[in-house]
């Protein structure tokens, strides 16, 4: 059985998934650093979202099986892109504050759960 | 030829949606307070709220049974069939019930359900009528005030739209990756536009699964022909293959002795181990043809497994085939199933199934009120000009006030009924159920005159008032309270109270933004990004 604070570090990982996917576009990541990206950092945050989700989907479902695992997963990429639209939009400078914050908290929780 | 294509897709997808939003819209919503259910039934029962509340006890099975068994051949001894019910993570009450004998003409009796108090002994049958969270799970498909299977294809018919709407809107949004987080803000229709895509594209996986496996769950209604035929038109023959255990046997009329159920309890840990148990049904009392069925707890299994092991009532034989592997088929339809009910869901996963209905919720509503939007701005020069805003649009309009700000408002008040009117009351379940739609029709009536901004603040400060008050309806009407839940960890309890605080709050939030913006219907014109957009609305007109 997982624990709640596995989920809740899924969550964070999804969500720096997703914020790195995001800065990964021209708009957004200019809305938050006030500047262009270079085409390489563009390309390496795209790469660096899709390792994470793959990485964080690995660990959902090996704690949880691969149903519980895929259902609660695809559940978890909705609610944390949710997430990162809302700061985007709101408080895009803050992005890759939270982002951070969030991931940190997520390792946090895996080595206390 | 490409051209042509979109336009037809986003023709398809402004009408399909349009015409079956609203009950698409009742729908969802109910669906998705469907989720709590039985939360929603223990906040509607407050007599429950103390002294009942215990976890499943493995030690405890055999004293429950023996006790249940005395309580029932006392209390209920001419009862169709007796229902013990062993605590659940979500039911975390014990209970003896029975279903009485049917009257003549019906086909089943009336239910009735004794809790028992965590001291053992005491017992409350005083609950109040109330259908609680069953009225929610209900109306999802079964609507109200009309026949069932009138209302199953209706809600039927308006899913197959949605299926449509939900395809074709893939189609139309072309920019589905490259727009995927993009929500941008107080830009008039382009925000309404981006809140429609959000909420769509985001949970697109749900949405797509819940509408599919919503059609899969009436299926044999929509399409019954093939079980028609291979059954020679019997679908009750279907149904007893498909599911056996659901067949119930006729009594003897040959009195027999009933043995004791907990005797039963070493059989059934041999075929399953110590896998919690659910329920506990006996049918055909005190007759040579009765049953004993034991229900499993299927916990976070995400196929169904309702198969119980059933035992003769006077010797204790297994009389229903040792569980055999269901055939893929059987298995998959199992899984759509349980994927729709979300019957699996532990309470996180059941919180972002929650959060993805309200998504789908906020998809329906953004998506109609871009409608009346875009239109309204169509006819913004005659409307100046004095000329009445087309039938069309008042209607839409009207429509969207009452479904979109009605709900919450209704919801509200069933809640508000169910805790204040007289206990004793007369059909007081259905006046519950009247005071929802009540409210609905009340914003109805309320639309016909006024579908302007403040008819739209009224109802939503209205709902949002309603709702932030609920912890304290709770207090006043009941011998808990939040606070008083907190220190218990009746998490159901304190959830139902600060869900309602929560939505109330982002009700009250968003009749707030609504008075800072000049008019829902006054906005910009679409900027070039918009062209996807007003053609929506060209195809649309």
């Amino acid at each position: 059985m997982i624990s709640n604070s596995m989920t809740l570090s899924l969550l964070t990982f999804s969500y720096l998934a997703l914020g790195c996917m995001a800065l990964a576009m021209f708009s957004h990541f200019r809305d938050t650093f006030k500047r262009s990206p270079t085409p390489a950092q563009s390309r390496g945050l795209y790469w660096t979202g899709w390792g994470i989700l793959t990485l964080s989907y690995y660990l959902g479902i090996r704690y949880l099986g691969f149903a519980y695992g895929s259902i609660l997963f695809t559940g978890i990429l909705s609610f944390a892109g949710l997430l990162v639209i809302l700061t985007a939009s709101y408080q895009p400078k803050h992005l890759p504050h939270l982002m951070a914050g969030s991931s940190s908290l997520g390792v946090a929780l895996m080595f206390i759960g | 030829m490409k051209e042509t294509f979109f336009r037809t897709m986003t023709w398809l997808h402004t009408w399909v949606g349009l015409l079956v939003c609203w009950v698409l819209l009742l729908v969802f919503f109910a669906g998705t307070l469907s989720y709590y259910r039985y939360e929603i039934s223990l906040w509607t029962q407050p007599e429950l709220h103390k002294e009942v509340f215990q976890d499943y006890e493995k030690g405890q099975l055999k004293a429950q049974l023996t006790q249940a068994q005395a309580y029932l051949a006392q209390h209920a001894s001419d009862a169709k069939d007796w229902r013990i019910n062993f605590p659940t993570e979500r039911k975390p009450y014990l209970s003896y019930g029975w279903q009485t004998q049917p009257e003549p003409g019906q086909r089943r009796g009336e239910f009735i359900e004794h809790i028992v108090k965590t001291d053992g002994k005491g017992v409350i049958t005083d609950t109040r009528d109330s259908r609680g969270g069953h009225f929610f799970y209900r109306l999802h498909f079964d609507l109200h005030y009309m026949p069932a299977n009138i209302a199953r294809w209706i809600v039927g018919f308006c899913t197959m739209f949605m299926l449509l709407a939900l395809i074709s809107g893939i189609v139309i949004h072309k920019r589905i990756f490259k727009d995927l987080f993009s929500f941008r803000r107080n830009k008039g229709s382009r925000s309404w536009l981006d809140a429609h895509n959000v909420s769509s594209v985001l949970a697109l996986p749900y949405h797509l699964m819940i509408t599919y496996t919503g059609l899969i769950t009436l299926m044999l209604i929509y399409m019954p022909w093939g079980v028609l035929t291979a059954y020679d038109g019997d679908a009750r023959a279907f149904r007893a293959e498909l599911k056996p255990s659901r067949v119930q046997v006729k009594p003897t009329d040959i009195p027999a002795e009933m043995i004791q159920i907990d005797t039963l309890l070493p059989k059934v840990k041999g075929f399953w181990g110590d896998v919690p148990l659910k329920q506990v049904v006996i049918s055909n009392l005190n007759d040579k043809n009765s049953r004993v069925s034991f229900y499993q707890n299927t916990q976070q299994s995400v196929t169904d497994k309702r198969t119980p092991l059933i035992f003769s009532g006077t010797d204790g034989k297994l009389l229903s085939d040792t569980p055999v592997a269901p055939s893929a088929t059987h298995v998959t339809h199992d899984t759509l199933m349980s994927l729709h009910t979300a019957r699996f869901a532990k309470p996180v996963l059941r919180a972002f199934f929650f959060i993805c209905g309200i998504m789908g919720c906020a998809m329906i509503a953004t998506g109609t009120l871009l409608w009346a939007i875009k239109i309204r701005q169509k006819q913004q020069k005659k409307i100046k000009n004095g000329v009445k805003a087309t039938l069309g649009l008042r209607l839409v309009e009207g429509l969207n006030l009452t479904f979109i700000a009605g709900l919450p408002l209704a919801t509200c008040s069933f809640f508000y009924a169910n805790r204040i009117l007289e206990k004793t009351m007369e059909n007081r379940a259905q006046w519950e159920i009247n005071s929802f739609f009540i409210a609905l029709t009340l914003v109805a009536l309320l639309a016909c005159f006024n579908r302007g901004q403040t008819s739209w603040r009224l109802v939503l400060r209205l709902s949002a008032a309603g709702l932030i008050a609920i912890p304290v309806l709770n207090a006043l009407t009941s011998n808990s309270h939040l606070i008083s839940n907190i220190n218990e960890q009746q998490w159901a309890l304190v959830g139902f109270d600060l869900t309602c605080m929560l939505f109330g709050g982002a009700l009250w939030f968003a009749s707030n933004k609504l008075r800072d913006s000049t008019n829902l219907a006054k906005v910009k014109q679409p900027t070039t990004q918009g062209s996807q957009l007003s053609q929506t609305v060209k195809e649309g007109v």
